[in-house]
């Protein structure tokens, strides 16, 4: 990396920011040393487990817990009952008549999916509590359930919520440029009707809690695995009825997330409801079945679109009217069908765009933020648009997406929703992908293997990582919601010996922030990151944290960094002061290198110890007017703004990451299967802090979208509502057999709004949900199939062939 | 799940009807029958052990009689739970002459929720269909001596 200047206001050289040095949390969690919720030991300790709806859709008639309550090793069972005693229903973020949905962490007279908490116990042992389960008598009166937006929609659909009176949880149509005016120059209007699968992560440790509440000092400490805890504070706070300032948050090691680990702040609230009745500390670690059924899965939508182009590709505007399957309750919905606006034209120079946006309420397990939440429904469904438009216009998707990107020059670029996208270089990384799986060659040859009957086809995709989010987009749902901007606060304090310690409020899990965090703060103070020591996993009573606070939507780089950052400086400047005042010059002639503050261009230095001396024992040798000790608090705020609310316009993410991805699929006409003959990313993150760390996310990210395409999909029954991919022998979680080889390369884009030039890279967006589909289209383009479901198993590819075929 | 079919039975029409219609005798040929409770001439529990693949317990059901027209139509309507799973079953069960016996056509809609549900989707059809065959078959065998 080149000898660049790491921030305008300080010169520090960028040693360590760039380096892909190997990460501090990787030898502990390889070698079994890590520290989960699971190998949290107190005395006392009870495990629980749930008894959960068997039924989709049910009425309670009646709960007997009394044989359960008599097995030996039961200690508490908590039902709605208690449920209700202790809580009050979440609040909702929509507007009337959504607002009054009724959402408790348990089933309160209705169970409205299936996997729903009903019961939990608490037993010495897990099994005598799975055993107890067995004896809680439930009295269920069934219900129809209602299992498909569109059905939902209808007037005379079951109502999952009857405090509602509809299913229809929100409903908001957006408006930007002059769409009508887009139709009406057209030479043609294409129309689609696309849906967007059910998946989700499957982190290898699901939930877990452990509540402790200490009977002594009123304190009820939460140990979690939820990716935000302190953000969902929100929730709890307002629906337990219990003093938050007791409320202390753990977070230990934690094995990955995905987005999935959000919503369990209702288990939180159980576990912690069932300690308290118990009067032990309880744990509860979740099994896979009931995180396949009630953990969260993604956004499920259907799109019908409509493009208005001219012949020769240009893309002069879209339609889209979108039905979101949010499941049985909203929780952080509707946010995932409104983040479109982040990426609202996606890498497109459109600028007419109308969303017809609606969230119905289904009786399936509730969707959560997972990855690319919100932006890669969007991305898909315009792939496949601009994809179907080259096709019926009889041109090449490849050139047609090249014609329509955003060029570099017009960066930093306003897209239709007003979100600004910061950098990027789209075309040069698309050209990059296909070069790399050598594009050229494969054309030249397709005509040829088709003739031979071979169903060869290559595809290419580019979607984007909006990262750092402005909370007041949610004012676009209900203008009262008082959220707003984004920040993320970090403390970082050098002990009397000269150490540096920081504790930054975020939960990673998988993103190494301990390596991050270390090689940024090495660069400002002149150490190395070993140097560094960051307080591993998060704690409410060390770390720092803001509202906003946690591990998600692909920012750590940018807001978490700019705390750490932030307090870095600050704390820099505390100790250039009083290293000022003991070398005699001014805190401008100062250098940090080797551990020391040295005064540059002469051998004149003092070490940090010696600065750290009078700041803790020895203060009355200070400078006049600084305080004793080496300890700064320091808060990233986003630069953001208010929404225009008469437009619906705001600036909705500070940076946008990038990925081209472009693969070759072989596609078996007898089976409908698929294999991937080649598979190429190119990724722009802006600056990466450690690119081995990016690296890994890429392959992540890519293995992710590659798996939701071919093989993960949640599977309900269509009568019943019954979960049917509910173990990994259904709901195909892929082995490293399913994954080709991944080429990667890199592009630098770096962001002009972030102060490092670093952008989010955690989410990636499932970029193969694009390039896949657009592979197995172009295979089959001799047959006219198109690909509109983004999950494409072997049986769906053959009944589209054997249709072509007649 | 729907299922329906037909039964020959070498039995006269009422002599059939008469066997069907005690609680008793249906009993007799519910699978692995663990305890039987007649709470009234149309109604009784059953707790019988059943299941699919290795998902195998023990279920509590409660039978109902209803629409009896003698000696030609009935409906029975089940529920069950247990092992984590539901069962929710109506037949319907409609007899006709036959020059040498009966016929007894039959119907039946199943709702399965739960753990048999979802582990065991992919082996429900077809031990369900096993279920069936068995019990017809021992409805027969205890009608035809």
């Amino acid at each position: 990396m080149a000898e660049a200047i790491l921030s305008k206001e300080i010169p520090v050289p960028r040693k360590w920011v760039g380096t892909p040095i190997k990460t501090k949390e990787a030898p502990r969690l390889i070698t079994g040393r890590g520290r989960f919720v699971d190998d949290i030991k107190i005395p006392n300790l009870l495990y629980a487990t749930f008894l959960r709806s068997p039924y989709a859709h049910a009425k309670i008639k009646r709960i007997d817990t009394s044989k359960a309550e008599k097995l030996p090793g039961v200690v508490a069972i908590v039902t709605q009952e208690d449920v209700l005693k202790w809580c009050k229903p979440y609040p909702q973020i929509v507007p009337p008549p959504a607002d009054k949905l009724l959402d408790y962490p348990i089933a309160v007279d209705k169970v409205r999916f299936a996997g729903e908490p009903v019961a939990a116990v608490a037993a010495t042992e897990r099994a005598i509590a799975e055993d107890a389960c067995e004896l809680i008598e439930v009295e269920y009166e069934p219900l129809p359930p209602v299992l498909d937006a569109e059905e939902a929609l209808k007037p005379d659909a079951p109502l999952v919520h009857e405090e509602v009176g509809t299913n229809l949880a929100w409903h908001e149509v957006f408006d930007y440029g002059d769409v009508d005016k887009a139709f009406a120059e057209a030479d043609k209007v294409i129309s689609l009707k696309l849906h967007h699968h059910r998946y989700g992560g499957a982190p290898t440790e699901t939930h877990a809690v452990v509540a402790d509440y200490d009977k002594g000092t009123g304190v009820l400490t939460i140990y979690c695995n939820n990716q935000m805890p302190m953000f969902c504070m929100a929730l709890i706070g307002l629906s337990f009825n219990f003093p938050t300032d007791k409320i202390r948050i753990i977070t230990p090691d934690i094995g990955g997330g995905f987005g999935s680990k959000i919503l369990s702040y209702t288990y939180m609230m159980l576990i912690s409801i069932l300690a308290l009745k118990a009067g032990r500390p309880v744990k509860w670690m979740e099994d896979r079945r009931e995180y396949l059924a009630a953990g969260t899965h993604c956004n499920e939508a259907t799109f019908y679109v409509e493009a208005a182009v001219k012949k020769d590709g240009t893309i002069l505007g879209i339609k889209a009217k979108t039905l979101h399957d949010v499941g049985a309750y909203l929780r952080y919905e509707p946010v995932g069908a409104l983040l479109w606006i982040q990426v609202s034209s996606g890498p497109y120079r459109f600028k007419n765009l109308r969303m017809d946006v609606n969230a119905l309420v289904t009786n399936k397990g509730p969707v959560a933020p997972i990855r690319g939440y919100g932006r890669i429904q969007h991305l898909w469904m315009l792939e496949r648009t601009v994809e179907q438009v080259a096709r019926q216009l009889s041109l090449d998707p490849i050139e047609v997406k090249l014609k329509n990107y955003v060029r570099p020059e017009e960066m930093p670029y306003v897209a239709p929703s007003g979100a600004t996208y910061d950098s990027g270089d789209y075309s040069t990384a698309l050209k990059k992908a296909l070069q790399m799986i050598n594009y050229e060659a494969w054309r030249k040859k397709q005509k040829e293997l088709w003739k031979q009957g071979r169903y060869i086809g290559i595809g290419a995709a580019l979607f984007q990582d909006s990262g750092t989010n402005n909370f007041a987009q949610v004012r676009l749902i209900y203008k009262n919601n008082p959220f707003s901007g984004n920040s993320r606060m970090a403390e970082m304090w050098m002990d009397e010996f000269g150490r540096i310690i920081v504790a930054v409020g975020s939960n990673p899990h998988g993103q190494n922030h301990e390596t991050v965090v270390s090689q940024v703060v090495a660069d400002v103070f002149g150490v190395t990151p070993d140097d560094v020591f960051v307080v591993p996993g998060f704690d409410s009573w060390v770390h720092g944290w803001t509202g906003h606070a946690g591990t998600y939507a692909s920012q750590f780089a940018v807001s978490g960094i700019g705390a750490v950052f932030g307090a870095a400086k600050k704390l820099r400047e505390k100790i250039a002061t009083i290293a000022a005042h003991m070398l005699k010059a001014k805190p401008e002639e100062l250098v940090f290198k080797d551990g020391k503050v040295w005064v540059k261009g002469t051998d004149r230095s003092v070490a940090f110890w010696q600065v750290a001396n009078l700041a803790y024992r020895n203060n009355l040798e200070l400078p006049e007017g600084v305080e004793p000790g080496l300890r700064v608090v320091y808060a990233w705020k986003g630069p953001f703004k208010l929404p225009d609310m008469k437009k619906k316009t705001l600036n909705a993410t500070l940076t946008y990451s990038y990925q081209a991805h472009a693969c070759v699929v072989e596609v078996d006409p007898e089976t409908g299967k698929v294999k991937i003959l080649d598979y190429a990313v190119v990724d722009d993150c802006g600056v990466p802090i450690n690119p081995g760390i990016v690296e890994g996310q890429v392959h992540g990210s890519a293995m992710n979208g590659i798996a939701a395409a071919l093989y993960e999909e949640y599977v309900y029954s269509k009568d019943t509502g019954q979960l049917l991919s509910s173990t990994f022998m259904d709901y195909l979680f892929p082995t490293t057999l399913e994954i080709p080889d991944i080429k990667v390369d890199h592009m630098i884009s770096p962001s002009p709004f972030t102060e490092l030039g670093t952008k989010g890279v955690g989410e990636g967006s499932l970029v193969p949900l694009g390039s896949i589909a657009g592979a197995i289209e172009d295979a089959l383009s001799p047959l006219g199939v198109v690909i509109t479901d983004s999950h494409n198993p072997p049986e769906r590819i053959y009944r589209m062939i054997k249709a072509a075929k007649k | 799940m729907h299922f329906e079919g037909n039964f020959d039975i070498k039995a006269p029409r009422q002599k059939v009807w008469d066997f069907i219609s005690i609680p008793n005798n249906l009993a007799k040929c519910l699978p692995d029958l663990q305890k039987l409770e007649v709470a009234a001439p149309d109604r009784f529990k059953a707790t019988i052990k059943a299941g699919v693949g290795f998902v195998k317990g023990t279920f509590n059901f409660e039978f109902t009689m209803l629409d009896m027209q003698p000696p030609t139509h009935a409906k029975l309507s089940a529920h069950g739970s247990g092992t984590g799973s539901t069962v929710d079953l109506e037949t319907a069960i409609d007899l006709s002459d036959l020059p040498d016996g009966t016929r007894m056509a039959w119907k039946a809609d199943a709702k399965v929720g739960g753990l048999i549900a979802s582990v065991g989707q992919r082996l429900l059809e077809g031990a369900a269909q096993k279920l069936v065959n068995n019990l017809f078959t021992c409805l027969k065998k205890q009608l035809e001596g």
